[in-house]
């Protein structure tokens, strides 16, 4: 996630090169050794993903998907059978995209007051973005609950957005504030110069150097809007306009199964996070190798 | 928390600052500050009738140390957990993100990206495939039975009896596992923003890479170290369905007794009132933590 | 900021001028107007709506559509898992009725929907969406002593006559006019006979040594509680708090010694198949939609069991009162009762069940004969139905309760 554009570091780490082989042997010894621990530590980071991915394929006896059966294709390709679960799957990504997006535009234009103003009032504006992140959620939800209660507003979609552009916005606001620090402002001014309108260097000047960081922020909060359970439990609502998403359908229904389509879903998920990702290393090699 | 110098590159601003800061300020402050506010006049109140919603601002103070006696035992386990669980994300994920820095070289994005990938899927399913892999039919008991190292676990205490599943310790290690990202991401950062001529520097004028490390990457990575603490004990203690999913009646959490004074008991006065001293508490600790590491900033 | 264009004054004039409308316009109206657009609906919702879940409650005599909130695993599904997917009871209503129906699963916990549904809205004189919801009978006798149900349509349900005698002699409602019976159930004892080498007997066994760690709980206190207080040779049903909190500091200290690792709500049938607990309380129906590979067995403890039921309840100011009333009666017609009982296996409020399913022939049979689904008048002295305490008590030992189990 972090931009290597103007990364002049070299690939290797540079050689110690001190006198006599035996300190040289040490030395591959001490970074194979970290290198069996990153192999260790990733095993560790993948090992529930790779039950999750194995139990997508598994015919489960019981109700709950937890003991291996035997081996089956069918959940893959009936992911969609259990409408309740992929109805509640539609409502989590139709509210996190409304959210993200707000939040980010929110959180990116406070982020841009942050980092390149001097007013007076930044410690208590930042005060007010941190204070959110040490709250626990389950405050934030009930506390949610009982100010649309007493307003009398119908707990349904509108309210889980709000409430997850609410917790989003810190996000963002801190992580593109962390990108755009030390941004050379005066590339604004340069643009300027040469005739462009404000507007118009923020959209072909600003913008795209800073988009990584907004980028990198969206995805962060359309994570965590994904799986946020806590907050969304309060705020969901148990009227006409009540909406369920899927990890409220999940924990719900955790108590009495766990079907695999569950199982199948998550492995999507992963699987499309992972092509993502593959996709997009796979870009940047291309552009270095074609940079260099 | 601010910095005190004048930062010579930002501009001084009477109206863009704060025409860019009030939609996200009032969103923040509409949906955020104001229902706290309203908790907290909750916390200050009594609830004449135990079925009706509703509130008399009592100022009844006594809520708040009533809380804390009630809750106490909770109230220090969970920070416990969270405090051991932050130590397990610092052992583990300062080593990878310095092994990914440093190591990594033209794959370090794939690298980092896969430390995030876990995190693409559902914060539940992955603790219930925890379930799976600690409970009493997973790989982990089978491996220990079949090596005969039950016992040299129980004297270790990671496991309790023979059981990993419902203890102490699965609980823990779900924390960690679920907040580690959040330790590797800022410690990554700031070794990754090291300059690379300092760490040749210290390499060459100390005898050992031991000592380059104690001497320059580990003072100059602290900010990270700062950052990703916060990030992971701060929502790790207020977690509870780690504890509810991983651990047993012994375990429970700050944030679900919490729950259960606003769903289950509708005791809403105790639950804002506990609520805040946790806050509270947080708030302190993050404040003495700062003074102590010196770092003013909460963002790196 | 420092202006380094050209110096020509006409220019610089028209420049100035551009860039101060463009600028304050983008902050100023982007920013109000991003905030505004994203509020506007939610305040809308706040002010015009007709009333879903705020308005005014005042009953409603509705046929055309219906929602009932349930449990979760309580009616008859197709292959799909789909309740309302061909063949079910569901579709089956809304074929011979016209009803357009929706079926919520979301009625998880009864102090958790009261204290987020029932006390908020009902409570202060609003409706809640759910047209029929279905608590256990205690939050039912609640709900009614409060005054937040409907009585039912009785001329719309002529099957109100196939209602069990037994319902119809309840302190609380006398000949079931605010609710009807959804199903019943017996909550006893389940282990894993491998696990535990043997079978038990007994609500004492739990409390066995030999178990230590592997023994789970419920976290409804009726149940727990009940059960305890069967081993030590009390009755629950006559409300003796001395016996209640004698019960609890029994499991209070299995509890602290580690006897009892968790107390749970359904989430016991999962760590009962993965083996992570070998015995606990459990509900009877529960155990029957277990996979019978896996062994686990059920039985009412020799000194007792509890019993309970779930109940349909009409909210006050339902909008659909007849549609409910006209579900009401269809579930009570026998038949399609039976078919409801062969799928969730519960004990059913509805007379002439049981030759029905004994006409059926072949697994109906059998499930005919099962005494956990049929009790016979020797199992049902053996069941009690937990005390109603008044308020006070009731707090108290919810409160304490719940200390104790987390």
């Amino acid at each position: 996630m972090s931009v290597t554009a103007t990364e002049t570091a070299p690939a290797a780490p540079p050689a110690d090169d001190p006198p006599g082989a035996p300190v040289r042997v040490r030395r591959t010894i001490r970074s194979r050794l970290l290198g069996i621990y990153a192999t260790l530590a990733y095993i560790w980071l993948f090992a529930p993903l790779v039950v999750i991915v194995a139990f997508s394929f598994n015919r489960p006896t019981g109700k709950f998907n937890t003991r291996w059966n035997e081996l089956t294709f069918q959940n893959w390709l009936h992911p969609f059978r259990k409408q309740d679960y992929t109805e509640a799957l539609i409502t989590s990504l139709k509210v996190a995209a409304v959210a993200c997006i707000v939040a980010t535009i929110l959180g990116g234009l406070m982020a841009l007051a942050l980092s390149r103003y001097q007013f007076r009032g930044r410690g208590l504006v930042n005060i007010i973005i941190v204070l959110p992140l040490t709250t626990p959620e389950i405050v934030l939800g009930s506390s949610l609950f009982t100010l649309f209660f007493n307003a009398n507003v119908e707990l349904g979609f509108t309210t889980v957005v709000i409430a997850h552009i609410m917790f989003c916005v810190s996000f963002v606001a801190l992580t593109v504030q962390a990108r755009v620090r030390g941004f050379d402002w005066t590339l604004e001014d340069a643009a300027m110069d040469l005739g462009s309108t404000p507007w118009r260097t923020f959209r072909t000047v600003t913008f795209p150097l800073i988009l990584p960081g907004i980028a990198a922020a969206f995805l962060l909060s359309f994570a965590l809007s994904i799986d946020d359970y806590i907050i969304t439990s309060f705020v969901a609502g148990n009227g006409e306009g009540s909406i369920t998403t899927f990890p409220m359908r999940i924990f719900n229904a955790n108590r009495t199964e766990i079907p695999p389509q569950v199982h199948v879903i998550a492995s999507a998920i992963l699987i499309a996070s992972v092509g993502l990702m593959a996709v997009g290393t796979l870009r940047t090699m291309r552009r270095d190798r074609g940079l260099a | 928390m601010a910095k005190a110098e004048a930062d010579p590159n930002l501009r001084k601003g009477r109206f863009a600052p704060f025409g860019l800061l009030s939609p996200g300020m009032l969103w923040l402050i509409l949906f955020f500050l104001v229902p706290l506010w309203t908790l907290l006049r909750i916390a200050l109140s009594t609830k004449p009738n135990p079925f009706l919603p509703d509130y008399e601002l009592t100022w009844r103070f006594s809520n708040f140390t009533d809380a804390v006696d009630r809750f106490q035992p909770e109230l220090l386990r969970s920070f416990g957990y969270a405090g051991a669980a932050t130590v397990l994300c610092i052992l583990i994920g300062y080593p990878l993100a310095y092994f990914i820095a440093l190591r990594g070289g033209k794959h370090r994005n794939l690298l980092l990206g896969m430390v995030m990938v876990p995190f693409f899927t559902s914060f539940l399913i992955r603790t219930i495939a925890w379930q799976t892999i600690l409970g009493n039919d997973g790989p982990v008991l089978w491996f220990l039975r079949t090596f005969h190292l039950l016992g040299v676990s129980n004297a270790l205490s990671v496991t309790d009896n023979g059981a990993i599943l419902n203890t102490p310790q699965a609980v823990i290690g779900g924390l960690a596992y679920n907040f580690v990202p959040f330790m590797i991401l800022p410690i990554y950062v700031s070794i990754e923003k090291i300059d690379r001529r300092l760490i040749d520097a210290a390499r060459d004028l100390y005898s050992t890479p031991a000592q380059a490390f104690r001497k320059v990457i580990l003072p100059l990575s602290l900010p990270g170290v700062f950052a990703g603490t916060l990030l992971t004990f701060i929502p790790a203690a207020g977690d509870y369905i780690n504890a509810e999913l991983l651990g047993n009646a012994k375990t429970s959490m700050i944030g679900s007794e919490i729950s259960k004074l606003f769903l289950r008991e509708s005791d809403y006065p105790t639950a804002a009132a506990l609520s805040f001293i946790f806050m509270a508490i947080i708030t302190v600790g993050v404040l003495v933590y700062a003074k102590v590491l010196g770092t003013e900033e909460l963002s790196t | 900021m420092p202006d380094r264009r050209p110096h020509d004054p006409e220019l610089e004039a028209a420049i100035r001028f551009a860039r101060q409308m463009s600028r304050r316009r983008f902050l100023v109206r982007g920013g109000v107007g991003l905030g505004g657009l994203v509020l506007a609906p939610s305040l809308l919702a706040a002010c015009g709506d007709d009333g879903d879940g705020g308005g005014d409650a005042s009953g409603g005599d509705g046929d055309k559509k219906l929602t009932f909130s349930n449990w979760d695993a309580y009616i008859d599904e197709d292959e799909d898992g789909n309740v309302d997917g061909a063949g079910t009871t569901i579709a089956e209503f809304e074929k011979a009725t016209g009803i357009d129906m929706t079926y919520r699963k979301d009625f998880n916990d009864n102090d958790e929907y009261f204290n987020k549904i029932y006390s908020p809205l009902l409570g202060k004189g609003k409706r809640i969406d759910a047209d029929i919801t279905a608590p256990t009978y205690w939050m039912a006798a609640r709900i009614i002593g409060l005054g937040w149900t409907e009585e039912l349509p009785l001329d719309e349900i002529p099957n109100h006559k196939n209602l069990e005698d037994a319902y119809l002699d309840l302190k609380w409602d006398p000949g079931a006019k605010h609710h009807m019976p959804w199903q019943a159930g017996i909550t006893g004892i389940a282990w894993n006979p491998a696990l535990v080498g043997g079978d038990l007997s007994s609500a004492n066994d739990l409390f066995d040594p030999k178990l230590k760690g592997k023994v789970a709980m419920l976290t409804e206190w009726r149940d727990s509680v009940g059960l305890t207080m069967f081993g030590e040779g009390a009755d629950p049903s006559e409300g003796d708090m001395d016996a209640m909190n004698a019960a609890m500091d029994k499991i209070e200290q299995a509890k602290s010694d580690g006897q009892i690792l968790k107390f749970t709500g359904n989430e016991y049938l999962r760590s009962l198949e993965n083996g992570d607990i070998s015995a606990c309380v459990a509900w009877s129906g529960d155990i029957a939609q277990l996979d019978p590979e896996l062994g686990i067995k059920f039985a009412i403890p020799a000194e007792g069991g509890m019993q309970w039921f779930d109940t349909m309840t009409i909210p006050k100011g339902a909008r659909n009162r007849v549609a409910a009333a006209r579900w009401m009666n269809y579930v009570y017609d026998p038949e399609n009762a039976a078919k409801l009982t062969e799928w969730v296996q519960y004990v059913t409020p509805v007379k002439g069940v049981k030759e029905i399913l004994t006409e059926a022939g072949g697994e109906s049979a059998a499930l005919a004969e099962n005494p956990l689904i049929f009790p016979d008048a020797d199992t049902t002295s053996r069941l009690k139905v937990f005390a109603e305490l008044d308020q006070d008590d009731e707090i108290a030992v919810q409160k304490r309760f719940n200390e104790i189990s987390s």
